[in-house]
């Protein structure tokens, strides 16, 4: 693990982690809880990375720290060799809860992290306007986010997400809220934006067959303390058949390493 | 359908005659000394009369205009000094110790003061006004503030907005709905000071008419100025409650979930 892949030859690499080491400190003075045991990742251009890990694993605070948004105790995460310290706008975040504004409506969602970011208002309108259609949202621009169903929400954080260009598209268990049908529904669209626009995406899952349906390589952890346990390339061709041979056999090799 | 209209209108209504009812036979079997009761017809001819030569028109005009000042000038203070004290962690250990310690003084203790330094005049009226409606705006707006849910926090830095705009577009629309709830009590408390004010430290407006009416003897004046304030104080309500449908309606649902 610890080698880095410094020298991969057919893409750049995007995001480096190195040794990420995160303890929570416990509310009765006790030793404090480890979450994160000495992380070591390094994910390339245009990838599409799972982190599937148990319930409980420590796998979103990793995702956190990765985005900004919670401190490490020690190790470093770089974003095209520069570290992050915090969060921002080329390393976004999608998450499960949808964290839509509710005083906003569906358009005004989209467009709040293009304006802060300094873009004109006609070229705002454009941008979000494209990234409703992509979600299929169309005739929803002046919805309030309560008038909408889990899974438009979540499109529209997705829509959100992408609208912005980022580097990096950081996904924190986005559909686990989600009924099965519509899961079903949204990984075939992210994969479908996912293939259009190339974006490099880390999605943390503890959902197996979602995490062999949609990515090129999946990071499995262990239980609380996280660390990583295996990596594995799926190398099964898109449009991925969820009901395929190998599709079932990669499913069940990974859960076996899993629940191991 | 109509039949159940016409039981919702009695329902509604029905207190009505009742008070009427009450009203009269108080006014004709009660008498204060040599004078009796003022009746409700009576004390409704005062009132027009009142009403046709303008004074009503006048006091009401004056009472609106210290409420509103005095208002306005304490939910400014008050809204931003709470979202600073909501916000800034530092600030709220610093001065809410001091807050807490003369929030248990109502404003009509500070009258006598109040009068004794500045005397009789619109600004003692003023300064009561915002002190009375001045605590329940800033508690408000401080729980608001400091209510606002972490992940639209999250999401917002993570979409990369900057402090200024993380208080413009977050923090204060999310803490909008408790703000308003701070404004609809503050107005309330700043009607209720402002009349008791105008008992004593302030020579215009309603409260000042129904004290002049003790002095002219004039208990229909009494009556019909106390109903007077306590119409236009509910008409100030319903303002305040409409504004808060009609601005929260529409997405508070989404908080709930």
């Amino acid at each position: 693990m610890a080698e880095g892949n410094r020298d991969m030859t057919h893409s750049k690499e995007i995001i480096r982690v190195t040794d990420l080491v995160k303890s929570f400190p416990k509310k009765d003075r006790g030793e404090p809880l480890k979450v994160l045991d000495g992380i070591h990742l390094s994910i390339s251009e245009g990838e599409f990375v799972s982190i599937l890990g148990p319930s409980g694993c420590g796998k979103s605070t990793f995702l956190h720290i990765l985005a900004g948004l919670d401190r490490q105790d020690s190790g470093q995460v770089f974003l095209d060799d520069k570290l992050i310290t915090g969060p921002g706008p080329d390393h976004t975040m999608i998450f499960q809860d949808y964290s839509l504004f509710p005083w906003m409506t569906v358009e005004k969602n989209i467009e709040l992290g293009l304006k802060a970011t300094g873009i004109q208002e006609s070229e705002r309108k454009a941008i979000s306007r494209n990234y409703i259609d992509l979600v299929h949202l169309g005739g929803f621009e002046n919805h309030y986010p309560h008038e909408l169903s889990g899974g438009m929400k979540q499109r529209v954080a997705i829509a959100r997400g992408f609208a912005l260009n980022p580097r990096v598209l950081f996904m924190d268990e986005p559909f686990g809220a989600l009924d099965a049908q519509t899961r079903v529904m949204l990984q075939e669209e992210l994969i479908r934006i996912f293939t259009s626009t190339h974006k490099t995406i880390v999605f943390v899952t503890h959902n197996v067959s979602e995490a062999v349906f949609l990515s090129d390589r999946i990071v499995v952890c262990t239980k609380r303390p996280m660390q990583v346990k295996e990596i594995f390339q799926v190398s099964i061709e898109r449009p991925r058949d969820r009901f395929g041979i190998p599709f079932n056999e990669f499913c069940k090799q990974v859960a076996q390493l899993l629940n191991a | 359908m109509t039949s159940k209209l016409i039981v919702k209108v009695f329902q509604r209504w029905l207190w009505i005659p009742c008070l009427l009812l009450v009203w009269t036979l108080f006014a004709k079997f009660v008498h204060l000394g040599t004078w009796s009761f003022p009746s409700p017809w009576f004390t409704f001819e005062k009132w027009w009369w009142l009403f046709k030569n303008g004074t009503l028109i006048k006091d009401i005009g004056s009472s609106l205009f210290h409420v509103g000042y005095g208002f306005t000038l304490s939910a400014l203070i008050a809204v931003s000094l709470g979202t600073l004290m909501g916000w800034n962690r530092k600030m709220f250990e610093y001065l809410n110790p001091f807050l807490n310690l003369i929030r248990p003084t109502p404003p009509a203790a500070w009258l006598p003061l109040v009068v004794f330094v500045w005397g009789i005049g619109l600004l003692p009226g003023i300064l009561l006004v915002i002190y009375g409606s001045f605590f329940p705006i800033l508690l408000n707006t401080i729980n608001g503030v400091q209510n606002v849910e972490k992940r639209y926090v999250n999401a917002a830095l993570t979409l990369g907005l900057g402090k200024r705009r993380l208080m413009c577009d977050i923090v204060l629309p999310a803490a909008f709905p408790s703000i308003l709830i701070g404004l609809r009590m503050g107005f309330g408390f700043a009607w209720m000071v402002l009349i008791i004010a105008e008992l004593i430290a302030v020579q215009s407006g309603l409260g000042y008419m129904i004290l002049l009416s003790v002095t002219t003897l004039e208990p229909e004046s009494i009556i019909a100025g106390m109903i007077t304030i306590g119409v236009v104080g509910l008409g100030l309500d319903q303002f305040f409650r409409v504004l808060i449908d009609k601005y929260i309606l529409k997405w508070q649902k989404g908080i709930v979930i």
